[in-house]
């Protein structure tokens, strides 16, 4: 019964990928230039997602709090972290939409730049699409409120799935800049702020 | 009817050959080489059955050239999850992706074949659950591929895609088919082979429009550090200051 299930399940999954296949062809972003870049980001607070995964800060909240109060603030903390993730995954998105864009026409130094942006692209987007699968599950299962278990720590975040998050994004602002510099036509300074 | 069904039976050969002549005149088979030698394999098999298509042994050169065609199939699928895989993931745990998706799909089939009583003999029996198994991959390395450009940016207008999205339609199709043609055996043997030969004629247009593009060759991977902020600020400077045309 379980094979009969799981095998039309395939089939029926197969026809939908060929559906989302060609939704996703027809509602893609159209052709993302240097001018569809920086209006499109959502900024980062670095600083604050530094904080939020700092170990001292968390050691410190833990020995200065309640339980209680220590599981009630974790839960904002880890709603914080999201928020911050899902602008990471955005602006990713973003960037490798642009870089593969640049990919089609770029040569030589110029594609080594777009290739670094693709590769350190997708280390951000791998690193935020598991953090969100990681955070959505902690919120879910309300394991800040669990007593038997200890409340969540978010330096766990720090490294999911081999990606280093904070710092592979900052690999990602760098290579983003460097393009945007190489080609040179937009506004490098609202790229910064942006990211 | 009978007409059309035998123009429909034919008319991937000619698109195979024109395939083939693309990814010569446009150099890809040295990116693809496994993709070039299924098709290559395709296509010859596709003569000899023409050639033989009035012979008695045409029944075994169809099922045996088949067989061959989905064990190649698989090996492409293989190329192309290596190709995107390397690409966009270098992770020792994404090298176990395939290798789980395959024995899963051996697991699979034989639990479906197995609880399946059905009026073909054995060879047949297994020719049809080799095949089912080849096209499950298929569909397998299609949905991966399809969550790469959905999630990691993967372009939908790489040739992987193009692959894999071909071989994934045709394999849906192909699945649903054989999978009622085990189930109801060889009264369903018409269906089976309009659904199949239409399905596989779409997929072959689907490589005929990737293949018309010639592949970008990538940029060498350099396994350096990346340059810091303060090499940003130098180089910036040096742009600010080259004249530009």
């Amino acid at each position: 019964m379980i094979s009969y299930v799981l095998w039309y399940l395939i089939i029926t999954a197969g026809f939908i990928a060929a559906a989302v296949a060609i939704g996703l062809i027809w509602f893609r972003f159209p052709d993302r230039t240097i001018h569809d870049v920086a209006d499109y980001l959502l900024p980062i607070d670095f600083e604050k997602a530094e904080g939020l995964l700092d170990p001292q800060t968390e050691a410190i909240l833990r020995k200065e709090m309640t339980p209680e109060e220590f599981r009630a603030l974790q839960r904002k903390r880890i709603h914080h972290y999201l928020a911050i993730v899902k602008r990471m995954a955005h602006n990713s998105s973003v960037l490798i939409e642009w870089a593969n864009r640049e990919a089609e026409t770029a040569v030589g130094q110029r594609l080594e730049m777009v290739s670094k942006l693709q590769q350190v692209g997708v280390e951000v987007r791998l690193y935020s699409l598991l953090a969100l699968i990681k955070l959505r599950f902690w919120l879910l299962i309300r394991l800040d409120s669990w007593w038997i278990l200890p409340a969540p720590s978010l330096d766990d975040m720090r490294q999911v799935g081999g990606v280093r998050g904070l710092e592979s994004y900052d690999r990602l602002k760098t290579a983003a800049s460097f393009l945007f510099v190489e080609i040179g036509q937009g506004n490098f300074e609202e790229l910064l702020q942006n990211l | 009817m009978e007409a059309i069904l035998q123009v429909l039976w034919w008319a991937p050969l000619p698109m195979l050959v024109v395939l083939l002549g693309l990814m010569f005149w446009r150099h890809s088979i040295r990116f693809f080489p496994w993709f070039f030698i299924y098709v290559f394999y395709t296509a010859l098999a596709t003569i000899l059955r023409f050639v033989l298509r009035n012979h008695e042994i045409y029944p075994y050169l169809y099922w045996y050239s088949d067989a061959g065609s989905a064990v190649l199939g698989i090996i492409v699928m293989y190329e192309v999850f290596r190709s995107v895989s390397y690409k966009l993931i270098r992770r020792l745990w994404v090298n176990a992706i395939f290798p789980v998706t395959v024995i899963s799909t051996l697991i699979l089939t034989f639990l479906r074949t197995r609880a399946v009583d059905t009026d073909l003999n054995t060879t047949m029996t297994w020719m049809i659950a080799g095949q089912m198994c080849a096209r499950i991959i298929e569909v397998a390395m299609f949905l991966l591929l399809l969550v790469f450009v959905a999630v990691l940016g993967l372009r939908w207008r790489e040739h992987q895609f193009g692959i894999s999205a071909g071989f994934g339609i045709y394999a849906a199709f192909a699945l649903l088919a054989s999978t009622k043609y085990y189930e109801i055996g060889s009264r369903f043997n018409l269906w089976w082979s309009v659904i199949s030969v239409v399905s596989y004629t779409g997929a072959v247009l689907i490589w005929l429009w990737y293949f018309s593009t010639p592949i970008k060759a990538e940029a060498p991977s350099s396994e350096q550090p990346p340059l810091s902020l303060q090499d940003l600020e130098r180089y910036k400077d040096i742009a600010r200051r080259a004249p530009r045309p």
